[in-house]
């Protein structure tokens, strides 16, 4: 039985197609990513497979069952941490997991309270006002309601934005613990390095289509099929760029100052040939580098070079 | 709906419902709106026990009407405030859009809200009933009938003011918007209220043409917001009781009830339509 | 899109406003230009119906202006109705049409058709009718006389006038002869002091002649009116002139109309430091609410409950009301009662009915007294009103009393609708309410320590 199963969902805002004929398959088990620049419609699908959302067309089922028909007890079985926790700051963190206990008919519900404040390191604040919460102390709260009620599959957007390096491996540490226990993870995420760890399968979207739906070791396979030579010469002159044009292992040339960067592929070392043809047309090599391409680069080759997902990129890892 | 899903529905309600009411318990704001409501009606009472200390007599079925009628209204404008912005808080804090990746449904949401807002009433209600009955040990004015007939008639018309509420909540995404939404709604009530009973003190014969023809929309705008005002349905309410006779009594308990139930079911025909995010 | 969104919705509220108005004003629209407002009254022909009816305790006249379309009466009794062509204009401060009957009083003539669905049930042809005041022009009883008898009524109370005319011409011979008589009277004592007699002189007094009493009642003049006189049920009127066709604007609906209840015991009381001001207590459910030291009177009187609207409207068909709302109307006042006053289930007092006068308090102070009133301290003197009275005063015993009636002469029975609560209001305590209020904030200072003992810092 397929966790997620989608099939042509749509949405439409206005005549723009935010999502367009996505097909998601999300085995029982997995751990899912689902990755794709700022705006590629990862929230829009996500909010759909909440129910939040009305599909413009298409079907979706969860855990086998048709999420049209029965949208309440469907929810009941999963459990979503979104990007940005909404807290009801009046309460405190134990009414908090206690509302939304009640609201799950959580069981035994004083005992899993307590065993999920200690997992997130919150038990100590339990009767602080959320209100006076940091940023992180909230994401990972909102772990603890998603996983309050047993899930069967958890919905994550972006779960470790805004964690500190200790929340994200506590928060790395739990998603592998409940998918241990047979939960299906299905994580939405800009960034591959926050889901390269832990996914066993992942899907990357873009302007709402589906561009690539890999396992994880295929995809690293695909994205570093390619490697980048860094090649410094003395001058670079037009006879130089179009001889090593004409090789077809050189996909992409670009030029740094002195510097010209070689994207070619990884089937062979090719800088042999690449020296020979530049000292055939004058020119001085005064070294050639490897540069290793992260998965992330490579990512951001995929989903065409998304120059604000550079931006943004970088403001995560700060 | 099957019967799973009824109880389902009925469980989620329960236990917004119960998480609503501890938050307004433990806030200032009932408290105040009561207070302030009693505050004006004990100066009320006082400038009343005075007129009848100088015309030594007072004939009525109904002394303490008047006062609960200003506390009511009072109140009302509490309710109508803290109903109008409470859907529009959730969307716009998020809180709204938490709420629904779990069992909450749009109709369970907006019942929840409706009923917790009527035990409020409820709640208050308590409090008049102490009030009242301490007025009434204190100054012999009567804890009568009527009054028991207020009260009863008082919760259909906190109905309509809440439902009221609601409508306007559900209709916008913020809380600034639900304010200004509500005020420029009363304020449009009050002007038509206002201009119609201008117009009514000038001779049709004396009117010219268009002057006569917006004395006409007037009537016909003012005639259709005594049906869609919520406190239309209180001074009706209050008017019943005057008159102490059952059917209009129980006319308004029914139209109030119909006009709740309108109103409920446009406000979850809004929410499901426009979403639950602000 | 918003913007869009917001002027479509926009446009929809415009033309909802717009649609209801333009149906409404299309024929309107066909009428001459005028200035924007003309506030100056516009005097304008039209057919009027002019009323003498019954409302409940005797017959009173209005007017039924060519925008009122029915015209209420009440059931199984003689109404006076008749059809006038006079000027109407409007009168915006009371927002009424009024008739200037002196400008204008012409009777429509025709034969009055009564319809009931549709069908005609009466032809009514116009007859004699006076209003009788059988207590005299100022007395509050007034009796409508129709035919024969209205002419009967008339020619009696002509009678009687000229009865009275003639007594008051021997009278005033009487008085010029009893002043003639006088003088002479003062001249003979003059002329025998002067003579030098003393002692009492036996010279017998002239006796003043008494002025005739006028009629004790007043009949108006016989006027040509129809007479109606429906059970209850909803008709039609119009008015069939000679040629046999139906005058233009006499079509009414007519409501015919009965009371609800009937025999009800209502009071008027007339309060001892305001006696002008009178306060009525007639629902049963009403209370009486006192303060202080208080003297009331009471004046019981049987009452009918009749349609608030349908009262109201048949007093003046431009009135308004509220077709929910009951009143009851005073019929005539309860003889031969003794008015009782209990305290839960003691009967304290029996009270009589008495005369009482209202006595000014002489000297530059301002007020009065009322004082029971005795017969023969001066000749034709008469008692201001007659009532109940009931002394309370703020240290009264009890804070709860009650009144009712019962015949004179019986231990027992007492009218059932008569019985009022009274209540003492404690006026002292009024300053009190403001502490009572307080109370909310009581409540919720625990709550928020409840609350905040809770709360980890």
């Amino acid at each position: 039985m397929d966790a997620i199963y989608t099939k042509n969902l749509t949405k439409e805002y206005d005549g723009f197609k935010a999502v367009d004929n996505l097909n998601l398959k999300v085995e029982e088990g997995q751990i899912y990513g689902f990755l794709g620049p700022n705006g590629a419609g990862k929230t829009t699908t996500m909010l759909m497979l909440l129910g939040i959302l009305k599909p413009t067309q298409g079907e979706i089922r969860i855990m086998g069952e048709s999420l049209s028909k029965n949208p309440l007890s469907i929810k009941k079985k999963i459990g979503v941490v979104s990007e940005k926790q909404y807290l009801y700051r009046e309460m405190t963190a134990q009414e908090y997991l206690n509302f939304f206990a009640d609201l799950y008919k959580v069981k035994n519900k004083k005992n899993r309270i307590e065993q999920l404040l200690a997992a997130v390191d919150l038990l100590d604040v339990r009767n602080r006002k959320l209100g006076a919460f940091s940023r992180g102390m909230q994401q990972k709260l909102g772990f603890a309601r998603a996983l309050l009620h047993e899930p069967e599959l958890l919905l994550l957007d972006e779960p470790v934005s805004g964690l500190d390096p200790t929340g994200i491996k506590q928060v790395r540490d739990l998603i592998e613990k409940e998918n241990k226990k047979g939960k299906t993870v299905f994580i939405s995420s800009h960034l591959l390095s926050e889901v390269e760890k832990l996914c066993n399968k992942v899907a990357i979207i873009n302007k709402g289509k589906l561009l690539a739906e890999e396992t994880m070791e295929n995809l690293r396979k695909k994205l570093t099929e390619f490697t980048q030579l860094e090649v410094e010469l003395v001058e670079i002159n037009k006879d130089i760029l179009d001889a090593l044009s004409s090789f077809e292992f050189i996909k992409e040339i670009h030029q740094e100052k002195n510097f010209l960067i070689l994207k070619i592929t990884t089937d062979k070392d090719h800088r042999a040939e690449i020296s020979a043809a530049i000292a055939e047309k004058g020119g001085v090599v005064l070294g050639i580098k490897i540069r290793e391409m992260s998965l992330e680069e490579a990512f951001i080759t995929i989903t065409q070079k998304n120059i604000s997902l550079l931006a943004s990129n970088k403001e995560a890892t700060q | 709906m099957n019967e799973k899903g009824i109880s389902l529905s009925a469980h989620t309600m329960k236990v917004l419902i119960k998480r609503e009411l501890i938050s307004s318990i433990y806030g200032w704001g009932l408290y105040i709106a009561v207070f302030i409501s009693f505050l004006l009606s004990s100066f009320i009472l006082r400038n009343f026990m005075r007129g009848i200390g100088q015309n030594n007599i007072f004939i009525s079925s109904y002394p303490l009407n008047l006062p609960l009628f200003i506390s009511v209204v009072i109140i009302s404008l509490y309710l109508v405030i803290v109903s109008a912005i409470s859907i529009s808080r959730e969307k716009e804090h998020g809180t709204l859009e938490v709420l629904f990746y779990g069992p909450v449904s749009s109709s369970s949401f907006l019942l929840g809200k409706y009923i917790t807002d009527m035990l409020l009433y409820v709640i208050i209600l308590g409090f008049f009933a102490v009030y009242f009955l301490g007025v009434s040990l204190l100054t012999n004015l009567g804890f009568t009938l009527a009054l028991g007939k207020a009260f009863l008639v008082s919760i259909f018309l906190a109905s309509c003011m809440i439902s009221f509420g609601l409508f306007i909540s559900s209709l916008t995404g913020r809380v600034r918007s639900s304010i200004v939404w509500l005020i420029g709604i009363l304020l449009a009530f009050l002007g038509i209220w206002f201009l119609e009973n201008i117009f009514i003190h000038i001779p049709p014969e004396s009117l010219s043409s268009w002057l006569l023809y917006i004395q006409k929309t007037l009537s016909v705008i003012y005639h259709f917001v005594n049906w869609v005002s919520p406190f239309s349905y209180l001074s009706r309410g209050m008017e019943s009781i005057r008159i102490g006779s059952i059917k209009p009594f129980l006319l308004n308990i029914i139209y109030s009830t119909i006009y709740t139930v309108v109103l409920l079911l446009l406000s979850i025909y809004i929410l499901k339509s426009k979403g639950v995010r602000a | 899109m918003r913007l869009k969104r917001a002027s479509l919705i926009y446009n929809i509220i415009f033309l909802l406003i717009l649609i209801p108005g333009l149906a409404i004003t299309s024929s309107a629209q066909q009428e001459e230009k005028q200035p924007s407002i003309n506030l100056t009254p516009l005097l304008k022909e039209q057919l009027v119906y002019s009323l003498n009816v019954f409302d409940g305790k005797g017959w009173s006249g209005s007017f039924v202006p060519k925008t009122e379309s029915t015209i209420y009466l009440i059931a199984n009794k003689d109404n006076a109705i008749c059809a006038k062509k006079t000027l109407v204009y409007f009168w915006p401060i009371t927002v009424r049409y009024i008739a200037a009957w002196r400008t204008l009083d012409e009777d429509v003539k025709g034969v009055l058709e009564v319809l009931k669905d549709g069908k005609i049930i009466e032809k009514l042809k116009k007859q004699d009718t006076v209003l009788c005041y059988p207590e005299g022009y100022w007395g509050e009883k007034v009796v409508l006389y129709k035919g024969n008898e209205a002419i009967k009524w008339y020619k009696k109370y002509k009678k009687a006038e000229d009865e009275y005319y003639k007594a008051l011409n021997k009278y005033y011979e009487a008085r010029i002869e009893y002043r003639k008589k006088m003088n002479k009277f003062f001249e003979e004592i003059k002329k025998r002091r002067e003579k030098g007699e003393k002692g009492p002189l036996n010279i017998e007094i002239p006796k003043e002649p008494e002025p005739p009493k006028p009629p004790n009642f007043f009949v108006t003049e016989p006027r040509k009116y129809y007479v109606l006189n429906l059970p209850v049920g909803k008709y039609k009127i119009r008015l069939r002139a000679k040629d046999k066709t139906i005058v233009e604007g006499s079509e009414k609906e007519l409501l015919v109309f009965t009371a609800r209840r009937r025999e009800g015991v209502g009071y008027e009381i007339i309060p001892g430091n305001r006696w002008t001001k009178r306060e009525e207590c007639n629902d049963p459910a009403n209370a009486i609410y006192a303060a202080g030291k208080n003297v009331l009177y009471f004046r019981p009187y049987r009452q009918d409950e009749y349609n608030e609207l349908y009262h109201n409207k048949l007093l003046d068909p431009q009135n308004r009301g509220r077709i929910e709302n009951w009143k009851w109307v005073h019929t005539e006042p309860i003889k031969n009662v003794q008015l009782l006053l209990f305290s839960k289930d003691n009967l304290l007092k029996r009270i009589d009915k008495k005369p009482y006068k209202v006595e000014q308090i002489p000297g530059p102070e301002l007020g009065y007294n009322i004082v029971e009133f005795k017969k023969g301290k001066l000749p034709g003197e008469k008692p201001t009103f007659e009532g109940y009275q009931l002394i309370l005063s703020e240290n009264l015993p009890e804070k709860s009393y009650r009144i009712y009636l019962q015949k004179e002469g019986e231990n027992n029975n007492i009218i059932s609708t008569s019985e009022r609560e009274i209540r003492l209001v404690k006026r002292r305590n009024a300053n009190f309410l403001f502490y009572l209020s307080i109370f909310p904030l009581i409540i919720g200072g625990v709550m928020f320590v409840l609350r905040y003992r809770k709360i980890e810092k």
